[in-house]
């Protein structure tokens, strides 16, 4: 599915967040939404899947409007991983299950259950599946979160710091499971993220927000020094590790 | 498709199994106990006399009255009271994100007994008493209950309307919930204190919540409300799944919250105003039941709501028998046995609580 953000600006009571936000994400695309904390990055996720009303502009999905689409329609089509979830005691396969929602209508079907299983497979929940949410670690609190919205089978996926409280392995792993995801199905997927470095090994294309406008947005060759400098404030170096760039901060 | 096909592990199934046997278990004893809550009393009905009598075919008039005209209308009562009021907390925890949610801490019980007080002081004790006066004369005994049950609703839309302001936030329910809980108990004392000694007595004897008081007609009304009211929150129990695990995650997963929140909050005092109008006050059914099954089966609304509904009906129909008998041949009200009973229980549950 093609996402398309089209002039979006939003603000809460008086204080502008975002002003004139356009981009495009192409199917088997990941974008990584970059800026600093309090930039707006999540009110943009927020207005994308229209649990905020964008002020002014239109967030289309393959063109169409999705202020004219139902919650659960919206729900069918864009899966969305908050920043922040929170634990109730029920199992981790019944908190994954809970992904199906959009489309179950009065019971979880055969289908629903399996594709739960291979989900909690596919994020190495298994050994979990059966204990309360209430007892995992804030980590595997947003594997699940995550592998909710993969079951969710949506064509859009947003993700609000995806890898916050995830250790470096943990961290590689969800990321490479987004981008198989993207490059393998059809799957659009857009992800705040403050590592630098993991964005740069994972998403195809980069936005940098600053003041709630974008500073600069396109591929790899999109991440300079001067563009760091200017979004963060802070004087970076890119230097080259075994071909794969690096962001250094200076001094 | 993202993901390939697996088999579903057997030992969710068996987990899954599990719940639907506690579930089924409550009902089986629920059933046992009703009989039992049927047959003892001030006077026994042997088992054989209660089985002819509930196939309609009794041998002895004397004990067809007793159950029919007075044990079973109480017994089932005492069920429909129970489940709705257990429902009902489980719903406001669920929709509140709270565990303190509970028809009694929301203030709702209080304002009932606010309208039942006005209503005694503005037409007499004569309600309860069937006087000359005109206004219960229209309303016909029903007066004090119409009361109540109008001041339960407007407690619930003060709080309704007070959270819509503020977009329906969860601490803004609770907050104003407990603050309309103290208004309109500083109301009861007020009128209390100016009332006449046979009028405090009715303002007070109202307040003892007693399933004894409903007759069929009453339970038909609680039954058909509490049905209504259980199958729109079995239907929404995704909903609440979704709403537990976050507010953003739920609206992420198609959910609108506030409508849920809202419609929930009103359907869950809907039952309670219909069970407190007719029975008065009876505290903590609605606090501690899901907080027990919760501790047993989880937080799944699936099969918590059921859950609820069952053993809220099994502990009011448990505390009402024995209710009945601890200093027969006096019968208490409920719901002295239950506030008493409750308090500890319900302290054990968080010590355990702690714990895990």
């Amino acid at each position: 599915m093609i996402l398309t953000v089209d002039n979006v600006s939003f603000q809460y009571k008086s204080t502008a967040v975002l002003d004139s936000i356009c981009f495009q994400v192409p199917v088997h695309n990941v974008v990584a939404v970059l800026g600093p904390n309090g930039v707006g990055k999540t009110t943009l996720l927020r207005c994308m899947n229209a649990i905020l009303r964008p002020r002014t502009g239109v967030v289309r999905i393959n063109g169409e409007n999705i202020l004219n689409m139902g919650a659960m329609e919206i729900a069918r089509r864009m899966g969305y991983v908050a920043q922040r979830a929170e634990a109730a005691r029920t199992t981790v396969f019944d908190a994954i299950l809970l992904g199906r929602r959009p489309h179950i209508t009065w019971r979880a079907s055969e289908h629903d259950l399996r594709l739960t299983h291979a989900a909690i497979d596919r994020l190495g929940l298994n050994a979990l599946s059966l204990r309360y949410v209430t007892e995992l670690s804030g980590g595997e609190l947003q594997k699940v979160s995550i592998a909710r919205a993969l079951v969710q089978e949506p064509g859009i996926l947003l993700l609000d710091e995806p890898t916050s409280s995830l250790d470096l392995k943990n961290q590689i792993e969800i990321l490479k499971t987004i981008r198989q995801v993207a490059a393998t199905h059809e799957v659009a997927a857009v992800m705040t993220m403050h590592n630098l470095n993991m964005a740069l090994r994972y998403a195809d294309q980069f936005i940098f927000l600053k003041a709630g406008r974008i500073f600069a947005a396109g591929g790899a060759e999109t991440v300079t020094p001067e563009i760091i400098g200017e979004v963060y404030d802070v004087p970076v170096d890119i230097t080259r590790h075994r071909g794969a760039p690096m962001v250094v901060p200076l001094g | 498709m993202h993901l390939t096909h697996t088999q579903i592990p057997e030992e969710y199934k068996t987990h899954i199994g599990k719940k639907t046997t506690f579930v089924a278990a409550a009902l089986v004893l629920l059933i046992l106990m009703l009989i039992g809550s049927v047959s003892v009393g001030a006077v026994r009905v042997p088992l054989g006399e209660l089985i002819s009598s509930l196939l309609g075919r009794a041998s002895a008039q004397k004990f067809d009255i007793i159950i029919w005209q007075i044990r079973m209308p109480q017994a089932l009562t005492a069920m429909a009271a129970g489940a709705g009021l257990a429902v009902a907390g489980a719903m406001m925890q669920s929709i509140l994100r709270n565990p303190l949610g509970s028809p009694f801490t929301l203030g709702i019980s209080h304002a009932a007994a606010f309208g039942a007080a006005l209503c005694v002081m503005l037409v007499g004790p004569g309600s309860l008493q069937e006087t000359g006066s005109w206004l219960p004369a229209m309303l016909g005994p029903y007066a004090v209950t119409l009361s109540a049950f109008g001041f339960s609703l407007v407690a619930t839309f003060i709080i309704i309307g007070i959270s819509r302001i503020r977009s329906a936030s969860p601490e803004v329910m609770v907050l104003a919930g407990v603050a309309l809980g103290s208004l309109f108990t500083a109301g009861t004392m007020f009128l209390q204190y100016f009332a006449d000694d046979v009028e405090l007595a009715a303002m007070v004897f109202w307040t003892f919540g007693d399933v004894s008081r409903a007759s069929w007609q009453e339970l038909g009304v609680i039954t058909v409300v509490l049905a209504a009211v259980f199958v729109y929150g079995f239907f929404k129990r995704w909903d609440y799944n979704a709403i537990d695990a976050g507010d953003e995650t739920a609206r992420g997963l198609g959910v609108r919250v506030e409508r849920a929140r809202l419609v929930g909050m009103l359907a869950a005092s809907l039952v309670t105003a219909v069970v407190v109008a007719f029975l008065g006050i009876i505290g903590f059914v609605g606090l501690v039941c899901p907080h027990m099954v919760r501790r047993l089966i989880g937080d799944d609304h699936r099969f918590l709501l059921p859950g609820t509904c069952v053993i809220g009906a099994l502990l009011l129909l448990a505390a009402d028998t024995a209710a009945r008998l601890v200093l027969a041949p006096h019968i208490l009200p409920v719901s002295i046995l239950t506030s008493f009973l409750g308090a500890p229980v319900f302290i054990y549950l968080i010590i355990r609580g702690q714990q895990r």
